[in-house]
């Protein structure tokens, strides 16, 4: 495979975008893990192919459509969940489905045969262009800035938000911002995972990073480091037999917590 | 007496069900206010109404320095698997107002949270995870990380839920020792004895203010906390 991948830019462009896609799902992985938001990163992520959808039909770049949905319905989950978290799971549900509905009708309105979403739903990272790999380094260091800036802030709004707000950090300003950086998150994601897939992706890295580390900041770069590795034996297992890489990478990851559970498990008996 | 914090007729509602309905208290510098009343009668609602988590109906609270408020919340509403550290949790009520970009914590005020950290008994655990102190032990911790924000009021709520009586007891010295100090204290609590060995003034709530004034007798708290509205003659005193 290593000289395949010095000879195929192609996949010079899938490891730079796993390697990236690790970074992301280490920090804003481990974080709404954290903040239970895992259910809440799927409902923005579902909402995402209505505007894939959108940009097929109005003819512009389907993910710039996905990122517009997905900050939208991050936007409207976070002021719900502000109002009434009893009702912000309903919200949830029902911006999953109407983006899954959105994106199904609008390609079923464009004239001719339907483009083929599957790349988006299930991702393929072998597919990644020089731009993908553009945007996603853009939204890789805004996440890994805003996260590093407000470290500490972070960790006590994540640990305690009532008491940070009682302490008058703006709690208000970093759960809307920590909503957002999800959904562009999740937009860097789609390429590699696909829409459907990039739970996995976002949450098997912090949970096994859970498992073996105790500092918030060891758990972050664990996700990341173990992300990688998911990402690479993903790609690698898709070059040789041939399985579709959004679907390798879940393998691995999904397999590897539930081999490290069991390890754990029997470790502390 | 000087006020510290007023409240007018406040009224409070969750999705048009009333949960508090026009309480008029008036707390004073110094006070140790027990506030009791039955499951789902509103103390937390008030607690929370204080904090300003939730926004009245009606009525208003005036406080006179919403900075000298800090706050216990029940350790059941906190996740102790988060991973932190005690000396880190104690560390994170140094962050006060606004945002601290790349902040880094001070020798002095590593310093100061392992003095804290020493009043309420658990130094020696400052470099332990969170999850493996016990239920009194972790309560204590929140207890310290309060009094690192440098409160003149402290609000409380269920301080001794779940803990076991050494436990209890401890923390019954350590809020005796912060009010001697000056300190205010509003606390919610089931703990018959909390309002017996601590409160210099008991509130009872059940929707409505049903009493406010001196400690009552064992029998009446008993009432209060099984929702019955105390007869006539201990009902609320004038300060409500």
């Amino acid at each position: 495979m290593l000289e395949a991948l010095t000879k195929y830019s192609f996949l010079q462009n899938a490891l730079i975008a796993g390697i990236l896609a690790s970074v992301l799902c280490g920090i804003i992985g481990v974080i709404i893990t954290e903040k239970k938001l895992l259910i809440m990163s799927g409902g923005i992520a579902h909402t995402a192919y209505g505007g894939v959808g959108l940009g097929y039909l109005l003819g512009f770049e389907p993910i710039i459509g996905a990122g517009i949905f997905s900050v939208a319905a991050a936007l409207i989950i976070g002021a719900v969940r502000r109002k009434n978290t009893a009702h912000s799971d309903i919200i949830i549900s029902l911006l999953w489905s109407l983006g899954m509905a959105a994106g199904i009708a609008f390609t079923g309105l464009m004239p001719g045969y339907p483009p083929d979403m599957n790349s988006y739903l299930f991702g393929n990272i072998l597919a990644v262009t020089k731009s993908d790999i553009y945007l996603m380094l853009a939204l890789t260091l805004t996440v890994a800035l805003a996260v590093t800036l407000f470290f500490n802030d972070w960790k006590t709004f994540l640990f305690d938000s009532g008491f940070a707000k009682v302490n008058g950090i703006k709690t208000a300003f970093l759960e809307y911002l920590l909503l957002i950086l999800t959904a562009l998150s999740i937009v860097a994601l789609i390429r590699v995972v696909g829409i459907i897939l990039v739970i996995a992706l976002l949450s098997a890295p912090a949970a096994c990073g859970a498992l073996l580390t105790k500092t918030l900041k060891s758990r972050i770069i664990t996700a990341m480091l173990l992300s990688a590795l998911f990402c690479i034996s993903g790609l690698t297992i898709s070059y040789y037999f041939g399985i579709a890489s959004g679907a390798a990478i879940v393998f691995i990851s999904v397999i590897f917590y539930f081999i490290l559970l069991i390890f754990k498990k029997l470790r502390t008996r | 007496m000087d006020s510290e914090i007023k409240i007018k007729n406040l009224s409070v509602a969750y999705s048009g069900v009333d949960a508090i309905t026009d309480i008029s208290l008036d707390i004073k510098k110094g006070e140790f206010i027990c506030v009791i009343g039955p499951n789902g009668g509103g103390k937390t609602t008030l607690l929370n109404s204080i904090l300003g988590f939730l926004k009245p109906n009606s009525g208003s609270i005036q406080i006179t320095d919403k900075n000298a408020i800090s706050y216990v919340p029940q350790t059941a509403a906190i996740d102790r698997n988060f991973p932190i550290s005690v000396l880190e949790t104690v560390l994170t009520a140094f962050l006060k107002s606004g945002l601290h970009p790349f902040k880094s914590f001070s020798k002095a005020e590593k310093e100061k949270a392992l003095n804290l950290l020493g009043e309420v008994g658990l130094e020696r655990y400052a470099k332990r995870q969170i999850a493996e102190l016990s239920g009194g032990e972790f309560q204590r911790l929140l207890i310290a990380r309060a009094l690192a924000a440098n409160p003149r009021i402290l609000l409380l709520d269920e301080p001794t839920a779940n803990v076991d009586i050494a436990s209890r007891d401890r923390i019954f010295s350590i809020l005796k020792e912060l009010n001697s100090k000056g300190i205010t204290i509003i606390t919610v609590t089931h703990d018959l004895a909390a309002v017996r060995s601590l409160a210099t003034k008991t509130v009872a709530i059940n929707r409505r203010l049903i009493y406010s004034g001196d400690c009552l007798l064992d029998q009446d708290i008993y009432r209060i906390m099984c929702g019955e509205v105390l007869s006539s003659e201990s009902e609320a005193d004038t300060d409500a």
